[in-house]
């Protein structure tokens, strides 16, 4: 019987001194076991009797599908079925939208029916006997297209008269909305100058070492489809995969392996594996895998927002920037299957980390002929930091002032914290110039400064670049409801399970789903600290069964909320786990609560240092249950949900909402050099200095940001997924698609300033996401390194060969 | 992916109108053809193994020849090829002019490649294309007048 | 990523495996399988039937000295050639470019049989044994033959090598008073080469006396640069005859284009490599 789930807690201490194992840098165990090949992923998940799918790919990026004939593809042997888009359109509904109609009327399957729209779309599921004869029996689905225009540029496909993806739509548009802020109009009529330009974010995708993949069984007896995934959020994506294929929740059981090779926002939109998986399963009474290839992954398993911001920011003489006024595009790709939630969330952050109250955004999404786009890392904040980072340059080089002085005036102070932005959200304390002038000193600003004015003498291109960016965390869904107000989701919540097993154990479990993030470590310490006891006697079970886990329907790994979100559940319910063995503790051993504590496995009394185990007080409360005080309910668990309050927790009309928990934010700053006569980019410097509130683990929160730190060099320095004009991905595979690695991880230079969060329970933020910072951070220490050359650069990604042709265009 | 050629022949623009027109002439000169039919004096089916070097796949083509207009000769040929993951839909705009015995035959491709092979391959599958169809024409044109 | 079906052959003698190749059109012989299974995993490339060639005691991994030849043999992986002291004393351009392929994992596997074989531009032990004049020694099903290198890349993925035929090593005379020196541009280690060049110089008094230069992804296939050789033969080594020997290897060239590189910045880092290689010997003869 679930308790209450309210529940009066103490506030936790303010000081990280006043924590024992809370803060402290335990070693990651868990690391070790997929170091040394032990780790169950999903495709180590074997059950007798698996059949294997595998799909027909499109090859082109925008076509009708004219014929599809199977015929050959049946006839090789192993093969069991093969399913086509035209199936499942009569068996299925389309998946839920979230937009409304018009562009909500948009029908969207898992396989293509009537015509392809993206390069490698799934067309046909091919079910076989073993993995190889489902790839050769892929190949044999004979399909006869229609080639179509293609369109892959936003602004193109939603001008009049561009090829239209979806006829029940009729246009491309996905969603537009205005939010109109303060009064940016006016701040741009005072302005002193009014500061233009056009700032693009590229297309590049999530990337996680394990690709997405499926195994699911159909039990007969009870009617119920075992799911096994890698799914980010099983229980949020069961009911737009059950309402797909018309089946309660209850009658899937969703299980996450205990390894999950990474996600970075990629395994969410891969509901689409899972129904068509569950499908078969079901149809075929057979276990039925599915695991993507790399191929596949790289060209469906979600790409990031690609985005195009046309700004004008009103500036004073002085250098402040008192409004920004722009029109932003996002590019969907083919399908939105969590879009248009992307033209929303970018509004966590609507002043960047400025302090900017007249904003005025025009923003539109449009689908075009490319892989669907999804969460990817620093989901749609990304894109608008890189924005503010970009203009906060030009705004510098408008004024011929330092770029570091442009910021330290318009950053927020500290003085204004919590500091409510322009659109309600509320940036949760911090001390950004303090973080600032530390990224400065960390870099040796003034040093390499100079260092370039000696540089350029001798013709040696080098250039410093800043970036300061918010990466929110611990979303709350009510923010979707400002597409659509009929949205069946607001605020979050996470829960948390502890209990103590029969021998005096302590057990935890949430509903999140670690994917390398030290969820066992991290949550293991919360615990310990509860009951004042070391990490060894914790165990944290990973993995995630929804039919003996705890869940909420929210549960997950993603938007950097487990720290904040399952963090604060798992405090919650091991403090009433803690106070219900005190209650037995007192009544075994005949003392007052009030006298007693938690310590090292035991609870002893401060009075009489008499000393109950925790396994004698679990044999009681699990075994020997008439000793345990009148009334009591046996047993040793606690569960409990928490549900954060926002402050602002539902969108107004002028689609004002705080729509995250916590706001950490980072500095970065590279230096960078560029090769005169190869255009090669050479980091030389780069330093990050950050503020993740309380650490609980201080080793796993600068294992995230190193990794966010990375990803964000390979953003803007390789990874690029780019299509030709029709529509073809030129960079299918890791020949093309470039992701950097451990080689090409600059030494990194990484600070903390510690301030608590005023909005989360531990004073935590999260941090995994990391707001893109090295993007802004790299793109303008190249542009700068190659002022000389007057050479302007657009976009998010740089290559040496576009350098190249921009220093010899004429 | 858009490319043209021409050849100058030394015989009538008329005779390489004819040979060019018949698609038996054609089919004779399909490079790396494994099986070819003249299915009526418009369709021409074949198996093509084309690639670079030892990387080859066998196409299903169907070449079809519309808008043949003897006047201005001008005509259009579609080919339309299909292999496992490739596909490539190439439409080609001939016309045949030039005095006596100094014929001149120009052509411009469309050629829009889907599939692995152009992915994979964009360093040199644009070659592929163009060369394919320039052999096609050599060859016939040097039938013709050799 | 998974194949197609193919038939794997383990024939017990370099003649059969021969009379294997020679009889069946689509077999291809499996050496480090770097290039090969790639190819075939990425279904861009089927042969039906695959000849394995390690095991057989010709094919054997080894580096020899004959008088003034070294012979490699054809299964030499790119570690070994890296490492191999012959080599890296006599033939440093070809431990340099071995060195530079792609990641460790792939240089212990991939061999420098496979590699030259392949007929591919982007790979960097063919820029490096044209510099060195190498022959490629091929076993075919009635004997054995030299192919001069200048003479082995015929077209992309097109070499000289008849039906049937394998590559069992390479023999290089060592060259006299040679500088040599291998440089390439990558975006990452396992990517798609941006380009590469291969130098062997002959100096006598700091004059130029020979020059062999081999590009790498300059064009369909592996190419030596013939004008600029001619060019720098008894000219001294300088500022200016450097500038013109990278000009002229590269001005009539049309490389590759593909997303990470024109066709236009691959001359021009064609042109960057060849100044950078001479530069760097014209270094260290100064030393
Ligand atoms: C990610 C990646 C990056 C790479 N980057 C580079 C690079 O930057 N530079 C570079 O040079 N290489 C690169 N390579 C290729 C690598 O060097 C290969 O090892 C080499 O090209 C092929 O050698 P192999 O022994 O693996 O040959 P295989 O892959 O086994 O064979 C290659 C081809 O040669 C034929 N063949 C093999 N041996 C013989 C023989 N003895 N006689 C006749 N034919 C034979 C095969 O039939 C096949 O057609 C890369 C490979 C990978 C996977």
């Amino acid at each position: 019987m679930p308790q209450k789930a309210e529940l009066v807690v103490e506030k936790a201490p303010e000081t990280t001194a006043a924590f024992k194992y809370m803060g402290t840098p335990v070693k990651v165990a868990e690391d070790l076991i997929p170091l040394q090949g032990k780790g169950q992923y999903l495709d180590d998940v074997e059950i007798p009797g698996t059949l294997y799918m595998a799909y027909t790919l499109s090859p082109y990026g925008h076509a009708k599908i004219k014929k599809i004939d199977t015929s050959k593809c049946l006839e090789l042997p192993g093969v069991h079925y093969v399913l086509t888009g035209e199936e499942l359109k009569a068996n299925m509904d389309p998946y839920m939208q979230i937009a409304p109609p018009p562009s909500g009327n948009l029908k969207d399957y898992p396989l293509a029916v009537d015509k392809v729209r993206y390069y490698g779309e799934p067309v046909a599921a091919v079910v076989a006997s073993n993995a190889y004869i489902a790839e050769d029996a892929a190949e044999l689905v004979d399909v006869e297209y229609e080639p179509l225009p293609v369109v892959t540029d936003a602004e193109d496909a939603l001008k009049e008269g561009s090829p239209v993806l979806h006829d029940s739509v009729g246009n491309n548009l996905v969603w537009r909305g205005v939010w109109d802020l303060g009064d940016a109009e006016k701040a741009l009529k005072e302005a002193d100058y009014v500061v233009e330009d056009t700032v693009k974010t590229h297309r590049y995708a999530a990337v996680p070492l394990e690709t997405s993949g499926v195994l699911a069984t159909y039990d007969q007896s009870v009617d119920t489809i075992t799911v096994y995934s890698v799914n980010q959020m099983p229980m949020f994506s069961l009911p737009i995969i059950c309402g797909a294929l018309r089946m309660p929740p209850s009658k899937f059981r969703m299980i996450l392996p205990p390894n999950v090779g990474g996600a970075f926002g990629g395994k969410i939109i891969n509901f689409t594996h899972i129904t068509v998986v569950a499908y078969l399963s079901k149809l075929l009474k057979a276990p039925v895998k599915y695991v993507e290839n790399r191929s596949e992954n790289i060209m469906s398993g979600t790409h990031n927002n690609e985005r195009i911001f046309h700004v004008k920011l009103a500036v004073r003489k002085d250098g402040r920037v008192t409004g920004a006024y722009m029109k932003a595009v996002d590019n969907c790709g083919a399908y939105p299957r969590y879009e248009p939630a992307g033209a929303v969330i970018w509004a966590q952050v609507v002043p960047g980390i400025y302090d900017v109250q007249n904003v005025y955004v025009d923003f539109s999404q449009a689908t075009t002929n490319k892989g669907p786009t999804g969460p990817v890392r620093g989901y749609s904040r990304i894109q608008h930091n890189f924005m503010w980072e970009r203009m906060m340059n030009r705004v510098a080089q408008k004024l011929n002032m330092d770029p570091a002085e442009v910021r330290r005036l318009n950053l927020i102070k500290a003085e204004q914290m919590p500091y409510e932005g322009p659109s309600r959200t509320i940036y949760d304390g911090g001390d950004y110039h303090k973080a600032f002038d530390t990224l400065l000193d960390t870099i040796e600003y003034g040093k390499w400064r100079e260092k370039q004015k000696e540089a350029r003498k001798q013709g040696k291109l080098i250039g410093i670049g800043l970036s300061a960016v918010i990466d929110s965390g611990a979303n709350n869904f009510a923010q979707v409801k400002i597409i659509n107000p009929h949205f069946p989701a607001s605020g979050s919540m996470e829960v948390g399970l502890v209990m103590i097993d029969q021998f005096g154990t302590l057990v935890a479990r949430t509903g999140t789903t670690d994917q390398g993030q030290s969820h066992a470590t991290t949550f293991g310490q919360i615990v310990s600290e509860v009951f004042n006891t070391g990490p060894e006697n914790v165990v944290f079970q990973q993995g995630f069964d929804s039919i003996s886990n705890v869940w909420a329907a929210f549960s997950g790994a993603y938007a950097s909320r487990s720290a904040v979100m399952a963090g604060t559940a798992l405090y919650y319910a091991a403090i009433r786990l803690k106070e219900k063995v005190l209650t037995i503790a007192a009544h075994a051993l005949g003392e007052l609560e009030s006298d007693l504590e938690a310590k090292d496995a035991a609870v002893v009394s401060m009075k009489t240092d008499k000393k109950l185990p925790l396994g004698d007080i679990a044999t009681l409360a699990w075994l020997d249950v008439n000793k345990l005080p009148e009334d009591m309910e046996p047993g040793l668990v606690s569960y409990a949900v928490y549900k954060p309050d926002f402050t602002y927790n539902m969108p107004d009309e002028k689609k004002r909402v705080n729509n995250t928990l916590t706001y950490s934010y980072a500095i970065h700053g590279t230096v960078v050099e560029v090769d005169p006569e190869t255009y090669e980019m050479k980091i030389l410097k780069h330093g990050v200095v950050s503020d993740p509130g309380f650490m609980i683990n201080p080793l796993v929160v600068e294992g995230q940001e190193m990794g966010a730190t990375l990803h964000g060099i390979s953003a803007a320095l390789m990874e690029n997924l780019e299509y030709d004009e029709d529509g073809i991905l030129l960079t299918s595979n890791f020949w093309d698609y470039l992701v950097a690695g451990a080689k090409h991880m600059p030494d990194i230079d990484m600070k903390t300033i510690v301030t608590r969060s005023t909005s989360s329970v531990l004073g935590v933020r999260g941090v995994g996401e990391g707001g893109g910072g090295p993007i802004g951070s790299i793109v303008n220490a190249v542009e700068d390194a190659l002022q000389p050359l007057g050479i302007k650069l657009l976009s998010s990604n740089l290559s040496a060969n576009e350098l190249y042709s921009k220093a010899n265009k004429k | 992916m858009k490319f043209e050629g021409s050849r100058e022949v030394n015989t009538s623009a008329q005779a390489v109108w004819d040979f060019l027109t018949n698609p038996n002439n054609m089919a004779e000169c399909l490079p790396d053809a494994k099986s070819h039919e003249v299915v009526d004096d418009k369709t021409i089916k074949a198996q093509l193994k084309v690639g670079v070097g030892f990387i080859k796949e066998v196409f299903d083509s169907t070449i079809s020849y519309s808008e043949v207009t003897p006047d201005s000769k001008d005509m259009k040929i579609k080919i339309d090829a299909k292999a496992k993951a490739n596909t490539a839909t190439i439409n080609i705009d001939v016309h045949v002019d030039g005095a006596d015995s100094a014929a001149k035959l120009q052509w411009t491709v469309d050629a829009v490649m889907a599939g692995r092979l152009a992915s994979i391959g964009q360093r040199y599958i644009s070659k592929v294309s163009d060369k394919v169809i320039e052999q096609a024409f050599e060859c016939m044109m040097s039938k013709l007048a050799p | 990523m998974r194949p197609r079906p193919f038939l794997l052959h383990r024939p017990n003698t370099l003649k059969e495996a021969s009379e294997l190749l020679y009889s069946h059109e689509d077999a291809k012989p499996l050496a480090g399988g770097q290039s090969l299974i790639p190819m075939m995993k990425l279904r861009i490339y089927s042969p039906e039937e695959i000849v394995m060639i390690g095991h057989l005691p010709e094919m054997q991994p080894g580096v020899k000295q004959e008088g003034s030849t070294i012979v490699i043999n054809s299964m030499t992986t790119h570690d070994m050639v890296h490492h191999n002291e012959l080599i890296s004393e006599y033939l440093p351009v070809l431990s340099e470019a071995a060195a530079a392929i792609a990641d460790q994992q792939i240089r212990n596997r991939g061999t420098i049989g496979g590699n030259i074989a392949h007929g591919d531009p982007s790979t960097n032990l063919s820029a490096a044994l044209l510099a060195l004049d190498a022959k490629v020694l091929a076993s075919g099903k009635d004997g054995q033959r030299e192919i001069p290198i200048d003479e082995f890349f015929l077209d992309l993925f097109t070499t000289a090598l008849e039906p049937g035929e394998i590559i069992t090593g390479f023999k290089v005379d060592i060259p006299k008073n040679s500088r040599q020196k291998f440089m390439k541009i990558t975006r990452s280690d396992t990517a798609f080469p941006l380009a590469f060049v291969a130098v062997n110089i002959q100096l006598s008094d700091g004059v130029v006396k020979d020059a062999r230069i081999g590009l790498g992804v300059a064009a369909p296939t592996p190419i030596r640069a013939t004008e600029a050789e001619e060019y720098l033969k008894n000219k001294q080594l300088n500022q200016e005859t450097i500038l013109k020997t990278a000009e002229m290897a590269t001005k009539d060239l049309e490389p590759p284009g593909d997303v990470h590189a024109s066709p236009e910045y691959r001359k021009n880092l064609l042109n960057v490599l060849m100044k950078r290689c001479l530069n760097s010997l014209l270094e260290e003869v100064k030393q």
